[in-house]
């Protein structure tokens, strides 16, 4: 029921946000409708069914389904953080690092440190995804990659 | 017609698009057969690859994957006891236990014959229906355009499984998500931020990849995925005639279910499969055999998730609205090479349309033809650990996202909206009306503004054209009928129950 509640808070928050922003691009009027008319009613509308969410978890009997646990398997949770953090670091360094390079770490991440394999499996495996990739994709099917600094 | 679809296979068999279907089909059934990789996500993965193809040959190839993944999702079902694609989660029952009993082959040949049944029978209903649902659509305005969309996403917040205020609530992000980017009328910057990628709007195909993609694997790296994959040998696949006796009435009765629920948004492969089985247990005079292994309880699924593919090509390719997220996606596809679905779509791109339709005909045959004799290397892959799936499936991801634009803004985009995919799982909250809703915004957007232009500023507009208070009657209707308190206990938990 906590979650709910902190969800429905957010959304909340995010429907006053969405709210703010239109009234700063012009509403408008319904016979002459601004920019902003439908983001307003939308931010309007999602604060107040996050209202009603939270109401609804308030006062509403803890059920089964709402009370299992939100980690579904603890241990693993840093393994998803970590995951996450690895994909978000590779988006903001691929255009500095190159695709070769930075796929290369990432997948050596994945392979070493998420689902652990052997140390070959590790080292071959990152390097030959990585130049497989770029051949089908940059050489075969002719996407342009990243080359980084090093220009490869 | 008849013409019509001869000009179609005129179109589909040439060697490119017979090769486009194939791999199509093919890479289809590969990601319904691996758990972890939707069609969703490996049609957008390849659509930065098809912006170099025709339009008709890029949209026969995803359509490929979408309707082959619905074969593909059986496999796994059946074999491991886990669903390769959501659509054949209800396979896993009955499936499973047949290959417990040795009828591993049975229930896979019987799922690939029933496919291949619903989906061509779909296809023929699609080529019927469509055309004429189309001149219908001729006669919208603004108002009846607005109230449709309003009345599908109304529709698909009602078929969701879980809580419709939740589903409405997404649909709201949606349709503001859909709403970010330059406002077409006045051509002021809304909530773009100074970012450059959100000029022309907010992506929809790394959203797309993001909720459904990337989060997935986040799910299932936390879940840990342990596969057991069924090891005894895989025969007498072709069914017999003992096992067609029992299961011909579960495939047409599939068919029809499948059907109709692809027409609906929200319905789709997943509730389709759902209400065939409970249809099959109500109807059967063993109800009390389902879950033992009963091959109506393969068949009626199998046939009726195959036949929603079908079904909602409909809403699509004659009104312009896509019932389900993968016909969100191929949506965006078709907008993005220049090709306007709707009622204008078989006038101004008739080899589209008939190249499509065709291209299922062949391309279910494909799949039929293929399918049975690569069992064996569908059982290889699905042997291949998670470990050292994950990090392929997220490389297919992120190169997809930045083959878009060759910018590494979407792949941050893409990550950005996984880690929120991932965050709304946790909480309950469905990703698919907001893909629906983040799809139709723009075309909902003008044809309310414009509607209020029309009528200055009146909202009776929508109550004052017979089509368009049809539309809204349904969806107030459908608004207010869930929080009646004997439908409320009907609803999914009713044909679930029914179900288990």
């Amino acid at each position: 029921m906590e979650r709910e509640k902190w969800a429905a808070w957010f959304w909340l928050g995010a429907g006053i946000l969405i709210c703010i922003g239109s009234l700063n691009l012009s509403v408008g009027s319904f016979r002459s409708p601004g920019p902003g008319l439908l983001p307003f009613i939308c931010g309007a509308i999602l604060g107040g069914l996050s209202l009603i969410v939270y109401l609804q978890a308030r006062w509403s009997r803890p059920s089964k389904e709402l009370e299992r646990p939100f980690w579904k398997n603890k241990n693993r949770v840093l393994k998803v953080f970590l995951t996450f953090i690895a994909l978000l670091a590779y988006a903001i360094g691929l255009e500095y690092l190159g695709f070769l390079i930075n796929t290369t770490i990432l997948i050596a991440f994945l392979l070493g440190a998420i689902e652990p394999q052997r140390w070959y499996v590790v080292i071959f495996g990152s390097l030959l995804t990585s130049s497989a990739a770029y051949t089908i994709f940059e050489l075969l099917l002719n996407l342009p990659m990243p080359k980084g600094f090093l220009e490869f | 017609m008849s013409g019509d679809l001869i000009y179609g296979f005129s179109i589909i068999l040439t060697l490119s698009n017979l090769f486009y279907c194939f791999m199509g089909v093919v890479i289809g059934t590969l990601v319904g057969v691996l758990p972890g990789l939707g069609p969703v996500a490996a049609m957008s993965l390849l659509f930065p690859v098809t912006l170099h193809l025709p339009p008709v040959s890029a949209i026969i190839m995803l359509a490929g994957i979408y309707y082959g993944a619905m074969y593909g999702g059986s496999t796994t079902s059946i074999l491991v006891n886990i669903p390769g694609e959501a659509a054949s989660v209800i396979t896993c029952i009955d499936g499973y236990q047949m290959a417990r009993q040795g009828k591993a082959g049975v229930a896979l040949g019987i799922s690939a014959f029933g496919s291949f049944i619903g989906g061509t029978l779909t296809v023929i209903a699609l080529q019927m229906i469509a055309p004429p649902l189309a001149r219908i659509a001729l006669a919208f305005g603004f108002p009846e355009y607005f109230a449709l969309m309003c009345c599908g996403l109304v529709i698909l917040t009602f078929m969701v499984r879980g809580s419709m205020i939740k589903a409405l609530m997404m649909a709201v992000v949606g349709i503001f998500l859909g709403s970010v980017g330059t406002d077409l009328i006045m051509g002021t910057p809304r909530f773009t931020f100074g970012i450059k990628i959100f000029m022309d709007g907010m992506g929809i195909v790394p959203v797309i990849m993001g909720l459904f993609g990337i989060s997935e694997v986040l799910i299932n790296i936390e879940e840990e995925v342990s596969r057991d994959v069924f090891k005894a040998k895989i025969s007498n696949l072709l069914p017999t005639l003992k096992d067609w006796g029992e299961s011909i009435g579960a495939i047409l009765r599939g068919t029809l279910i499948g059907f109709f629920f692809g027409i609906l948004p929200g319905a789709g492969t997943v509730v389709s499969g759902f209400t065939s089985y409970a249809v099959e247990k109500k109807i059967s005079k063993h109800p009390k055999k389902f879950g033992t292994g009963m091959i109506q309880a393969v068949a009626g699924p199998e046939t009726a998730n195959n036949a929603a593919v079908g079904g909602a090509f409909i809403p699509l390719l004659s009104l312009g609205i896509p019932p389900s997220p993968p016909m969100a996606l191929l949506l965006g596809c078709f907008l993005s090479y220049g090709v306007q679905v709707g009622p204008l779509l078989l006038k101004q791109h008739g080899d589209v349309f008939w190249g499509v339709v065709s291209s299922m005909y062949l391309g279910n045959l494909m799949l039929l033809i293929l399918n049975l004799p690569l069992i064996g290397l569908w059982v290889k892959i699905l042997r291949v650990p998670y470990g050292i799936l994950f990090p392929l499936i997220l490389l297919f991801c992120l190169i997809g996202a930045y083959s878009l634009n060759n910018t590494s803004a979407e792949v941050i985009l893409m990550v950005v909206f996984g880690g929120i995919g991932y965050w709304m799982k946790k909480i309950d909250y469905e990703a698919a009306p907001l893909i629906m809703a983040m799809v139709l915004s723009p075309m909902m957007e003008n044809s309310f503004r414009q509607s209020l232009l029309l009528s200055h500023g009146s909202f009776g507009i929508f109550f004052t054209r017979p089509l368009a208070c049809a539309f809204m009657v349904t969806a107030i209707s459908l608004l207010v009928l869930p929080n009646l308190p004997w439908f409320k206990a009907r609803k999914w938990t009713g044909l679930e129950a029914k179900a288990r």
